[in-house]
C-alpha cells in the first residue's frame, strides 16, 4: 500500500477551513433541520445494517442531536441510518442550500481553502499523469462539488478537457453530460450516502475502461472522529451518515469492481480538531488528555504526520480503477 | 496467459531463485529447466536439472533463457542463447566490461527477432517510477543536477566474495552495485558526455578491486550528476537527490528482501519563493512511502510482453546496457 504524508513547518494548531461565524450558522441550520425532521418523521431505522459491509446487529456508539450512531462490529465503520425521505428532506433544506450558495459562504471558502484546492489540483495533475499514462484533455465528472472556487479551478486545470458537474446544489454549473469519463471525482459525497455500494457501482458504469476514480471521504477510523465522537463539532447528522473505516472502504471498492491503486489519509486537521475541543475529551482517556494538554505544538504537529503516514487521519483519499477481469 | 514461454534459468543462486519466484507469479513462463554448477542450489526444485549450461540450452527446447550467473559467464551464455534463437534475460552487469556489452548488443542486433533484456530492476522500484512520473509530467520543470549515494556495509567475508574478485566480476563495488545508480542517473538525468572520477581502495584489505568510486558527470546540455558508490558506508544506504528548475525530488531508502536499505520513500517539494508556507527555505514537503516491492515482477512482465510482441522493450535494452558500461568504463579510467 502506498502511504503518504505532507510536512509543513507551519504548526499552527488554530488553522481552520471555515470562518467561525459560518461554522456556527451551518451548525445551527443543520441542527434545526434535524430537529424538525425528528418531530414529524420516524427518522431512525433502528440499528439497521452497516452500509459499508452489510453486517447487522452492530453496537450503539454515541448519539448526536438525538440521532444514534452505530459502530460496525466487522469493518469498524460508523454510521447512522434514516428513512430515505428523511435524508432527501435534509438535502433539500432550503435554508442550508441558500447558506451554502451564498456569496459569504463561497467567498469564505475561496479565502480559506484556495491554497488547499491548489494543492489538491497539483496532486491530481501528478496522480492522473501517473495512472493515465500522461493522457491529456481528460473528461472529468465531478459529483457533488459545492464550491464555485474549486469548480472554477477544476475547469481551468491543465489536465481537464471536458468537465461535468453532477448532483450539486450549484445546479447552474451543470454542463453537457459526459457518458463515460476518464476521471470521476467523488469527494466528500460518500459520507452522505446510505447506499454506497449502489453508488459506487453506478459510478463505475460511468468510468471509461481505463478511467480513474478519485474518492475522498471522512473516515470513521480516523483520529479526531474516534477521539471526539459526539463532541465533534464538524461531524453531525444528516450531513455525515456513513463514515467508513479505511479497511471497510477498501473492501467495498473491491466488492463493487474496483482495483485500488493507492490509499492515503492526507488529512491535516485531526489534531487541530481534537486540540480545539480538548476540554471535551472523556476523562477515561487520560493519555489523550495528557497529550493535548502536555505536548508542544511541534510535537502535536509531528503526531499529525504520524496519523497521515499510517492511514489514521480521518480524511481518506483513494485512487481506484475499474477491475480488469480475465 | 496467451502463450507460455519454455524457459531455463542458468544460475540458481539468490538472483536465480528471485527470478524463479517472479516468473511463477507471472504465470506466462513454463520453467522447464534450471542449471547451476552447485547442485545444492537446485535442491527442492522439480524442474529438469543441469550443471552444464551448454547442455541445458542444447538439450531443452527453449523459448527463453534467464541468465543469473557470475558476471564472467554472462556474455558467453547470452551469446550462445541468442545464437540458438532464444530470447534472453540477463542479470546486470552486462558482462565485465564495455566490450562484453558491445558483443552481446551486436549479437542481439544480428538476431533482431530475439529479445535481449538486462536486469536493471531499480527502474521498477515504486519511488523511481514516481520520480520519473514527476519529471515526465513537467511539474518539476527541467532537471538541473542530481546526487546519488549508494553504499554497502560490507561483510566479515567481504574479501572472499566473488563480487570483489576482478577476474570473476570485472570490478568491485561500482560494477556490482553502483551500476544501478549509474543507470538511474542516465534514466532520470540524461546521457553524460563528460566524466571525472576517483576510484580507490580506501579501507578494505584483501580485495583486488575498488571499495569506493566517486564520479562527477555532465551532459552536453550542462546537467550535472555526482555519484558515490562504496562499501565504506557501514550501513546500507540509497539516496538520490534530483534538483529541478521548479522543485526537488529525494529518493531515500529502497525496499529489498532483506529490508536493510530502510523504508523506501520519495519526498518532493516545489520551489516556493513566495513563502506560501510562511518561511523562506521551508517549502511544504510531500512524502510517499512504499511497503511493497514489485520491481522483480514488473521486470519479468516487461520481458514477457516484449517476447510475446505485446509491447516493445523500453528498459534494460542492449542500448541501455552499452550506455551504462560506457560510463562505468570511463569512471574506472579514474581521470
Amino acid at each position: 500500500m502506498l502511504r503518504s504524508y505532507a510536512y509543513s513547518e507551519n504548526d499552527d494548531l488554530s488553522l481552520s477551513h471555515k470562518a467561525q461565524a459560518i461554522v456556527l450558522k451551518e451548525l445551527e441550520v443543520a441542527r434545526q433541520s434535524v430537529e424538525e425532521i425528528r418531530k414529524t418523521e420516524s427518522s431512525s431505522k433502528g440499528y439497521g445494517k452497516c452500509p459499508v459491509c452489510g453486517r447487522e446487529n452492530n453496537s450503539f456508539l454515541y448519539q448526536k442531536w438525538e440521532v444514534p450512531y452505530f459502530l460496525c462490529g466487522k469493518c469498524q465503520s460508523i454510521y447512522c441510518q434514516c428513512e430515505d425521505d428523511v435524508l432527501d428532506k435534509y438535502k433539500e433544506n432550503r435554508k442550508m442550500n441558500a447558506l451554502r450558495k451564498s456569496e459569504e459562504y463561497q467567498h469564505d471558502a475561496v479565502k480559506r481553502r484556495s491554497e488547499s484546492w491548489e494543492e489538491l489540483i497539483q496532486w491530481l495533475c501528478f496522480r492522473l499523469y501517473r495512472y493515465l499514462a500522461g493522457k491529456k484533455e481528460l473528461s472529468v465528472i465531478d459529483i457533488g462539488n459545492r464550491y464555485t472556487g474549486f469548480i472554477n479551478m477544476m475547469r481551468e486545470a491543465e489536465f481537464c478537457g471536458q468537465y461535468n458537474l453532477r448532483e450539486s446544489i450549484l445546479s447552474e454549473y451543470d454542463d453537457i453530460s459526459i457518458e463515460k469519463a476518464d476521471v470521476i471525482l467523488y469527494i466528500n459525497g460518500l459520507q452522505q450516502d446510505q447506499y454506497p455500494e449502489k453508488k459506487l457501482e453506478e459510478i463505475r458504469n460511468c468510468l471509461k475502461e481505463d478511467g480513474v476514480l478519485i474518492l475522498a471521504s471522512r473516515a470513521g477510523s480516523g483520529f479526531d472522529i474516534l477521539a471526539l465522537q459526539e463532541k465533534h463539532e464538524y461531524i453531525y447528522p444528516y450531513e455525515h451518515i456513513t463514515l467508513p473505516s479505511v479497511s471497510g472502504l477498501l473492501e467495498l471498492l473491491c466488492k463493487t469492481g474496483y482495483e485500488v491503486m493507492e490509499v492515503t489519509t492526507p488529512g491535516v486537521m485531526d489534531v487541530n480538531y481534537v486540540y480545539a475541543n480538548r476540554d471535551q475529551i472523556k476523562n477515561s482517556n487520560l493519555f489523550l488528555q495528557s497529550m493535548m494538554y502536555g505536548q508542544s505544538s511541534q510535537s502535536l504537529h509531528e503526531f499529525q504526520r504520524y496519523l497521515q503516514k499510517n492511514c489514521m487521519s480521518s480524511y481518506v483519499q483513494i485512487i481506484a480503477k475499474r477491475k480488469k477481469y480475465g | 496467459m496467451d502463450k507460455k514461454l519454455r524457459t531455463a534459468i542458468i544460475g540458481m543462486g539468490r538472483m536465480g531463485k528471485t527470478r524463479y519466484a517472479s516468473m511463477l507469479d507471472h504465470g506466462g513462463y513454463d520453467i522447464c529447466a534450471i542449471c547451476d554448477t552447485d547442485i545444492r542450489n537446485m535442491d527442492g526444485f522439480s524442474e529438469a536439472k543441469y550443471t552444464d549450461w551448454e547442455d541445458c540450452i542444447n538439450k531443452e527446447q527453449l523459448d527463453a533463457v534467464i541468465v543469473c550467473t557470475y558476471n564472467r559467464f554472462i556474455p558467453d551464455i547470452v551469446y550462445v542463447s541468442l545464437e540458438k534463437h532464444c530470447h534472453v534475460f540477463a542479470e546486470k552487469p552486462p558482462g565485465r566490461n564495455l566490450s562484453d556489452a558491445i558483443r552481446m548488443s551486436k549479437m542481439a542486433t544480428a538476431r533482431e527477432k530475439m529479445v535481449l533484456k538486462f536486469g536493471f530492476n531499480h527502474r521498477y522500484h515504486n519511488s523511481v517510477i514516481e520520480a520519473k512520473t514527476l519529471l515526465d509530467s513537467g511539474m518539476m520543470g527541467e532537471v538541473i543536477a542530481a546526487r546519488g549515494v549508494y553504499g554497502k556495509a560490507g561483510s566479515l567475508c567481504f574479501h572472499e566474495e566473488w563480487r570483489n574478485q576482478k577476474e570473476m566480476s570485472g570490478g568491485g563495488i561500482l560494477i556490482d552495485q553502483g551500476i544501478h545508480m549509474v543507470d538511474l542517473l542516465l534514466y532520470l538525468v540524461g546521457d553524460f558526455s563528460q566524466v571525472q572520477s576517483s576510484v580507490d581502495k580506501l579501507a578494505w584489505d584483501g580485495i583486488n578491486t575498488e571499495d569506493s568510486a566517486f564520479a562527477i558527470m555532465k551532459t552536453r546540455d550542462g546537467k550535472v550528476a555526482s555519484l558515490h558508490s562504496s562499501a565504506l558506508q557501514w550501513k546500507h544506504k540509497f539516496d538520490l537527490d534530483i534538483l529541478c528548475t521548479k522543485g526537488y525530488i529525494a529518493l531515500n531508502g529502497l525496499l529489498t528482501s532483506t529490508k536493510s536499505y530502510g523504508e523506501e520513500q520519495i519526498t518532493y517539494y516545489f520551489k516556493d519563493l513566495e513563502m506560501k508556507n510562511g518561511k523562506m527555505g521551508n517549502p511544504k514537503e510531500y512524502t510517499m512511502c512504499f511497503d511493497k516491492d514489485y520491481s522483480w515482477d514488473l521486470e519479468m512482465k516487461e520481458f514477457y510482453d516484449a517476447v510475446t510482441g505485446k509491447e516493445a522493450l523500453s528498459n534494460g535494452t542492449p542500448q541501455d546496457a552499452v550506455r551504462v558500461m560506457e560510463i562505468i568504463e570511463r569512471i574506472y579510467q579514474n581521470l
